[in-house]
């Protein structure tokens, strides 16, 4: 779907509308999926995150065949990876998986009222390609960083480099 | 008398040191000033933000080395995220993680140099013994045709069947074991890193190495700098201050954490900046990595990283100049550089053993619509890079990614994939013209840094540099910076041996002046 000056200012001008009926309420706190989370606690992510996290993942990079490396395992890696950083990354990268899974952004912005995590696969990936390829620089920016965190992480699985053919380190050099 | 390296996290008191010269930073800069300095008899500190990581931190395991060896867990970049930028941090700097290519500057550039900022006394003549002083203490050599891996064939025979200029790479390595793991620090020390090197001969001399320090700023009374402030932290835990701090007196304070770095503490110290010139003018030799799937196997992964280049470029007169070479691929930095998305992303990483790489670099800085980036602070002090895409950055990125094009064809590539959202696939020269109508603009093509240059320019006028060909600052005459933030271009060819050459020349001549204002 394209979204041009006129789509955004007419989904703008809808959006006050419902803001002042109170809708705007009902959208914004549309909860996430709710997924089965690590039996170990999280650091850094909610469950929320976590299930925004793990659907970002599965859209991002799908595990090659025949590997144990699993989505989930990747955004326990995350979790790792956020709890570590520094608390101005941590909170930016909150904020925007907060954003993405937004339905009261994602229906003023695409006409999408469901959250992102609640959607299924195929509206998934239709709402990173708005992302990825919107006018607006800053959703492209969200989408290189989401895309980013979930290609390196899951690649930072041996199993995930054994299954594309990474021989990994020469063995005996440590 | 030999020196000592202090643990920044393991001490559990605040330290107070005072020295003749206090180093902030143990790259390529500050190592080699740390060199000259302390076998000058000078007493000299050196501290430095990341880890005393050695080689047997060096895992070879990339989730576990980029955290420690890189700034910012390998994360960061310019603030909208559409330049990536690899920097080290680590005991030895960048010079620990580089690919160890060892250029000199080149003489147009020294000649630019000398034309626009009135740089004089770079000439060739004047930086040849300290250019051959570094070489012969790193163990710079040609590389051999036989440690030319597939790779990196893929690029010469490409240029090669295109007519192309290409030339064989001179590096610092003294007794490679070509395992192709350069960027993740070498585990058999065999690369010639100021690890191992200048910091080794900086102790032997005296010198004192702090690790862990989060330089916060610079100290001034009277128009000097009279100390370096900051705290101890834990560089591989989100930089968690140990709670104690640490103030350096010194005569003397070189600033050398790097672009990007350098120009942050000057401006968290609130130095006088009367025209504008703390942050500006920072480039990057932005790159755009096109990649070629290949019949044969590549194992990209494995042996010398970079040993050919091709230059044919770099000096276009209808735009921004580039030079092409190739990248060591390894699956999470291949990962996170390929902008292909879900089932696509996974049949690129399926492919990588069969894919070599052409990194189009863009000569940024030469023209005059050329701003380049700006440092500025987050709101905590860290330093923040914006970078325009400018017309004329975009019309070299789209001439660079179709030269890559046509090297990866002629060189044998079965497809090419550019770094465009989403990539575009071409798999013979007709197919070149579909280049044309691929995005352009921040995060619409992937690019990323592995040279930072500028921030704290240099010139002979203080009204459009920060330091002199000295390097020293052009209002705090006890002031240095001495790193890769001081060039006020880019280069054309990787940096790390224009830093050597410019300190090493610089310190010398610091050096006895500091002597001769001792012996007064």
């Amino acid at each position: 779907m394209t979204l041009d000056r006129r789509t955004v200012l007419v989904r703008g001008l809808w959006g006050g509308l419902l803001l002042a009926a109170g809708g705007s309420t009902f959208l914004a706190l549309r909860p996430s999926a709710r997924v089965e989370l690590p039996p170990e606690p999280l650091h850094a992510l909610s469950p929320a995150h976590f299930a925004i996290l793990l659907a970002v993942v599965t859209r991002c990079v799908p595990p090659p065949a025949s590997t144990p490396a699993t989505c989930r395992d990747t955004v326990v890696r995350l979790d790792t990876t956020l709890a570590q950083a520094d608390a101005r990354t941590r909170n930016d990268l909150l904020r925007l998986l907060g954003l993405l899974d937004n339905a009261l952004a994602g229906f003023l912005l695409d006409g999408e009222s469901t959250p992102f995590s609640r959607l299924d696969a195929a509206a998934q990936d239709a709402v990173l390609e708005r992302w990825r390829l919107s006018r607006f620089a800053l959703r492209r920016t969200g989408y290189q960083a989401l895309r980013r965190l979930a290609a390196t992480h899951f690649y930072a699985d041996p199993a995930a480099q054994r299954a594309i053919g990474y021989p990994g380190p020469p063995v005996g050099v440590q | 008398m030999a020196g000592t390296v202090l643990e920044g996290r393991s001490l559990t008191q605040n330290a107070r040191l005072r020295c003749d010269v206090c180093i902030v930073g143990s790259g390529a800069g500050g190592a080699t000033a740390a060199r000259v300095l302390a076998r000058a008899g000078l007493s000299v500190v050196v501290l430095e933000a990341g880890g005393n990581n050695r080689k047997d931190h060096f895992t070879m395991q990339e989730h576990e080395v980029y955290p420690l060896l890189y700034q910012e867990a390998m994360r960061r970049a310019t603030a909208d995220l559409s330049i990536g930028i690899l920097q080290g941090r680590t005991l030895g700097g960048g010079t620990v993680v580089n690919w160890t290519t060892s250029f000199r500057t080149p003489e147009h550039v020294l000649e630019h140099w000398r034309d626009r900022y009135g740089l004089t006394a770079l000439t060739p003549a004047a930086l040849e013994p300290h250019f051959a002083e570094m070489e012969g203490r790193l163990g710079v050599y040609e590389v051999p045709d036989e440690q030319i891996n597939a790779n990196n064939r893929k690029l010469w025979e490409g240029a090669g069947a295109l007519g192309w200029e290409r030339t064989r790479l001179r590096r610092n390595v003294r007794g490679c074991r070509q395992i192709g793991y350069c960027g993740m620090g070498c585990p058999f020390d065999a690369k010639q890193s100021a690890l191992v090197t200048l910091l080794p001969d900086a102790l032997a001399a005296g010198a004192t190495v702090v690790t862990d320090c989060d330089i916060r700023r610079l100290r001034l009374a009277g128009g000097r700098v009279t100390a370096v402030e900051g705290h101890f932290h834990h560089p591989e835990a989100g930089d968690r201050g140990t709670g104690f701090d640490l103030v350096v007196e010194a005569e003397i304070c070189i600033v050398a954490g790097g672009a990007i770095n350098s120009p942050a503490l000057l401006l968290r110290s609130e130095l006088p900046d009367p025209h504008d010139r703390l942050g500006r003018r920072t480039f990057l030799h932005p790159v755009a990595a096109a990649i070629g799937h290949f019949a044969d196997a590549i194992s990209p992964w494995s042996g010398v990283p970079q040993s050919v280049s091709c230059h044919h470029f770099v000096r276009r007169p209808e735009g921004m100049g580039f030079f092409l070479e190739a990248a060591p691929l390894h699956p999470v930095l291949f990962a996170g550089a390929i902008t292909a998305h879900g089932a696509q992303h996974r049949e690129a990483m399926e492919h990588l053993g069969h894919t070599a790489a052409s990194l189009a670099i863009l000569v940024d800085g030469f023209d005059p619509s050329e701003p380049g980036g700006t440092v500025t602070l987050h709101d905590d002090g860290a330093p923040r890079l914006d970078y325009p895409h400018t017309p004329r950055l975009q019309e070299g990125i789209r001439a660079g990614i179709e030269a890559s094009t046509r090297l990866l064809l002629a060189a044998g590539a079965t497809r090419v994939l550019t770094p465009h959202e989403p990539p575009v696939s071409i798999t013979r020269e007709t197919e070149l013209p579909r280049l044309a109508f691929a995005p352009t603009g921040p995060n619409l093509v992937r690019l990323f840094s592995a040279h930072q240059m500028g921030g704290c320019g240099m010139g002979a006028d203080p009204a459009e540099s920060v330091v002199n060909s000295d390097l020293c600052h052009h209002s705090i005459p006890n002031l240095y910076v001495m790193d890769g933030a001081v060039l006020p271009t880019s280069l054309g060819v990787n940096p790390q041996f224009t830093i050597y050459g410019l300190v090493h020349r610089a310190a010398t001549q610091l050096a006895l002046r500091a002597n001769a204002v001792k012996m007064d």
